[in-house]
């Protein structure tokens, strides 16, 4: 079944309430902000107007989930009400399309890296941070301030991710050592998204 | 939860099988329906169990002579699925699977499918609406028949005047 999103227009003389990130228009604007970041790693994009009652990490997987996605809320971040609304497939994390995880905690995930033939059936990581900011003074030891170059940077560019374990950037840059093959990551806070896609090379300042 | 599976067959000594309900209630005049639910969802607490979708639906089928799929036509459709919490704190599930491109429509039958399943806050309005609706259905299909009748041609006629040609 090919079906249609539910618009914003909807919202009007509903039974229920359906926070704004079910509706086409909201995701439409994420996605365009996924679509920023994807292709200026280290941008770091405000969704706080676009959330409502939801956390950003709920509203990128509703943005990039449909019935055809598979998906693995590997750290249970997801309720299961949203979950069900998101319609993803459940499945294991190295076979997922998505995996979403705390960032708090080590990296214990495998995700397919994709093949030599299809590197874009790889997983994407969508990983769950406290602070996303251009800089940042560390102050705990999850404090962590990485520098960006690769496609899509002009340059270098530093950005600062507090909550997020060290094990993270050392998983990545295994699962990136063979290119094309790799994984590439969504970084999300409590309001900003970034990316991370596996061409962009991470150096960690602290 | 005393929420029944979607697909379970739920048999009302009322108003017959599970099955039929959306059939009568789409037989009646949309308002009608979209009014009613909307007075007795103000009672309870409605929450998506998926999201409401509308699209198009693809029929598959398999041709006669070489066995080979194909798809024979596309057809609208829409879906819902709700869960209704009452003011006793009990959850009640409803769903609806209609040939319509509306999905809000498809929502408002989902309510009244939980509440026609469960026989709660709103029950009596709706069973009487099914019960319209079934009748509504019984004379139309009355109508089709009698249509259907008029149609049936007596080919035992021919046989006798079979070979008149001939003889001529």
């Amino acid at each position: 079944m090919s079906y249609d999103l539910l618009s914003n227009a909807d919202q009007e003389s509903q039974h229920y309430h359906l926070d704004s990130i079910w509706y086409a228009d909201t995701q439409n604007e994420i996605f365009q902000s996924l679509m920023q970041a994807m292709s200026r790693p280290g941008s770091i994009h405000n969704l706080e107007s676009r959330l409502g009652k939801s956390n950003t990490v709920t509203a990128v997987l509703a943005t990039l989930s449909d019935a055809q996605v598979t998906a693995c809320n590997h750290d249970s971040l997801i309720t299961d009400e949203d979950w069900s609304l998101s319609q993803c497939q459940t499945v294991s994390a190295d076979k997922a399309g998505y995996i979403v995880c705390d960032g708090s905690l080590p990296c214990s995930i495998n995700p397919s890296q994709g093949s030599l033939v299809s590197p874009e059936l790889s997983g994407t990581v969508i990983v769950s941070v406290k602070k996303l900011a251009n800089e940042l003074t560390a102050t705990s030891q999850d404090d962590r301030l990485w520098r960006l170059s690769g496609p899509g940077v002009d340059g270098v560019i530093d950005v600062g991710v507090s909550g997020i374990d060290s094990s993270w950037i050392h998983q990545r840059e295994n699962w990136n050592s063979e290119f094309p093959l790799g994984v590439d990551l969504i970084v999300v806070s409590e309001t900003s998204v970034l990316a991370l896609p596996r061409t962009t090379k991470v150096e960690c300042l602290t | 939860m005393s929420g029944l599976d979607h697909n379970s067959i739920c048999t009302n000594e009322d108003i017959g099988g599970r099955a039929g309900w959306t059939s009568a209630l789409m037989a009646l005049p949309r308002k009608q329906l979209v009014s009613t639910v909307d007075e007795i969802a103000k009672e309870f607490n409605v929450r998506l169990i998926a999201l409401p979708a509308s699209g198009l639906g693809m029929l598959k089928f398999k041709d006669s002579a070489l066995e080979q799929s194909f798809f024979l036509g596309e057809f609208p459709l829409a879906t819902a699925s709700v869960e209704l919490t009452l003011t006793d704190g009990r959850q009640i599930q409803g769903a609806a699977q209609i040939m319509e491109d509306d999905s809000s429509y498809a929502t408002s039958l989902a309510i009244a499918d939980a509440v026609l399943a469960h026989k709660v806050s709103g029950y009596e309005g709706l069973k009487a609406l099914v019960q319209l609706g079934k009748q509504k259905i019984l004379r139309e299909q009355a109508i089709r028949n009698s249509m259907l009748t008029r149609t049936k041609v007596d080919f035992s006629l021919l046989s006798m005047t079979d070979g008149d040609d001939d003889e001529l």
